[in-house]
């Protein structure tokens, strides 16, 4: 039905984003979406504008890293934070997290306001990187629509918020900006998973909903580098419907909270 | 892989001068519904027998129910209660195994890749998070012609063009009764894209979906190097 396969050999030549190793059905998907976005025809008028106007692909790159979500999305996974992953990490006398595929920032400034209330802030750098550098603009300003502000408490109050949320951000208009308190120790930056590699080593690693849009070699190779890049007894947070079973990295992991799918490394 | 898995099924086809549509050992059922559309669930899976669905001439069943992102009850277990093949949540890259019936999870779109799943968090499609249409859209990808799409009571109007697609691939689409259902509005928007479905009452698709299962087995049954079951 749909031949994708020139237009990924042509991003990956003409601008070294290598989508080959993408879950094809999403990728077709959002292609076939930015194809109607930008009133083309085909796939081969698509790969023409390609080609020709990197604009274009830049914001194509920001319609591949939409991940639509919420602060404190699925509060239960952010209350097992507080519960069972915050005292560990208290152990450290300084706390590097990494937050690869941040998106547009959501989750990353819900992270900051839980280190905060649990007085960790001050000793912890959050390392929030995506391999799109326009949602990651977007990611720093920390400006939403006030649309979201209801749905924002309300995980809030569910995943065990201390304060009263408004604190942690101003209202301008029909947006909230996120404070800048919480934005002092958060270092964002480019970082591709499929092409970069391990920079630092963690702690606390959280790649949620992530690796569902690469295949399984793919997967096996991201899960590797993070493997590399979390210190031992670190932990590993994986999306809701994402697991380590059947990976081979899964047997160096023990299961902190099955169904929040927290995971600590015990194995080399 | 899924050209080779096309040409099986051209193979197969050929070999029986009447196709019977959905009719193939290695399809899948998808149900899906809205308002209204749990209790029908319900009352589906409290029917469907192990056997015409289990063993190597089975089938997969995909269920997915319009759900609130923040709902946390797990639909699986509420469904499990009612039906004697194993229910349950797909993780994403999970195999789609035959007899099983898979709950779409909340607060994800859910696709089908090949013989897997794979979930998206991209944003809400007709206003609804998992939507019907890019499930719709992605079986119709990789199944062709042996899905079996069935539309139940719901009110919107998501699923009227993944139907479509379904159609167009050679797959088969049923469609609830609108005068029995609690919102007819899901299955009207279905009618309208697709005439061609079938419309049937809830206690005939229960009825037709077990003689499915049945007329696969025993369609396969002795055929060349397959074992009976």
């Amino acid at each position: 039905m749909t031949d994708i396969e020139p237009l990924i050999n042509a991003i990956h030549q003409q601008y070294g984003y290598d989508l080959r190793d993408y879950a094809r059905a999403s990728l077709i998907r959002r292609l076939s979406l930015a194809m109607k976005k930008e009133r083309l025809r085909d796939f081969n008028e698509f790969q023409d504008r390609l080609l020709h106007s990197p604009a274009f692909f830049y914001r194509l790159l920001g319609v591949l890293s939409v991940n639509v979500s919420a602060m404190f999305r699925d509060p239960d996974f952010y209350l097992a934070l507080r519960r069972q992953v915050i005292p560990l990490l208290r152990t450290w006398p300084f706390i590097r997290i990494w937050h690869a595929g941040c998106a547009n920032g959501e989750e990353v400034y819900s992270m900051a306001i839980l280190l905060k209330e649990e007085g960790l802030y001050e000793r912890s750098r959050i390392y929030a990187t995506d391999f799109s550098e326009l949602i990651l603009e977007q990611a720093k300003q920390g400006i939403y629509s006030c649309k979201n502000v209801q749905t924002y408490i309300e995980n809030y109050r569910l995943a065990g918020g201390k304060e009263d949320f408004s604190c942690y951000y101003r209202s301008d208009y029909d947006r909230v900006i996120i404070r800048n308190e919480l934005k002092k120790n958060i270092v964002f930056a480019q970082h591709n998973l499929v092409s970069d590699g391990s920079f630092n080593e963690f702690n606390l690693i959280l790649c949620r909903n992530v690796m569902i849009y690469f295949n399984n070699a793919l997967k096996d190779r991201t899960l590797r580098l993070l493997h590399q890049s979390l210190c031992r007894f670190g932990v590993l947070a994986l999306g809701k419907k994402e697991s380590l079973n059947g990976t081979e990295l899964g047997f160096r992991y023990d299961t902190l909270a099955e169904n929040e799918r927290l995971y600590r490394r015990i194995g080399w | 892989m899924e050209s080779q898995q096309n040409q099986m099924n051209r193979n197969t086809d050929e070999l029986h001068s009447q196709p019977v549509r959905g009719c193939s050992p290695d399809g899948v059922v998808l149900i899906v519904g809205s308002l209204g559309g749990f209790k029908a669930f319900q009352r589906i899976l409290a029917s469907l027998p192990r056997k015409a669905f289990q063993g190597r001439k089975g089938k997969s069943v995909v269920m997915m129910l319009h759900r609130s992102p923040s709902t946390t009850t797990d639909l699986g277990a509420l469904l499990q209660s009612h039906c004697l093949l194993p229910v349950s949540e797909p993780d994403d890259k999970d195999a789609m195994v035959i007899g099983h019936v898979y709950i779409a999870p909340a607060d994800y779109h859910l696709l089908l890749e090949g013989r897997h799943f794979a979930l998206s968090t991209e944003g809400p499609v007709n206003h609804s998070r998992p939507a019907i249409d890019p499930l719709f859209q992605s079986a119709a990808f990789s199944f062709g012609k042996n899905c079996l799409a069935v539309i139940l009571s719901g009110n919107s109007d998501d699923g009227a063009q993944g139907a479509e697609t379904i159609l167009k691939a050679g797959g088969d689409v049923w469609v609830q009764n609108p005068n029995e259902c609690e919102a007819p509005i899901m299955p009207v928007a279905a009618l309208a894209l697709v005439p061609s479905a079938r419309i049937l009452s809830l206690d005939e698709i229960t009825a037709e979906l077990v003689a499915l299962g049945q007329a696969t087995q025993a369609r396969w049954k002795g055929e060349g190097n397959e074992p009976h079951v």
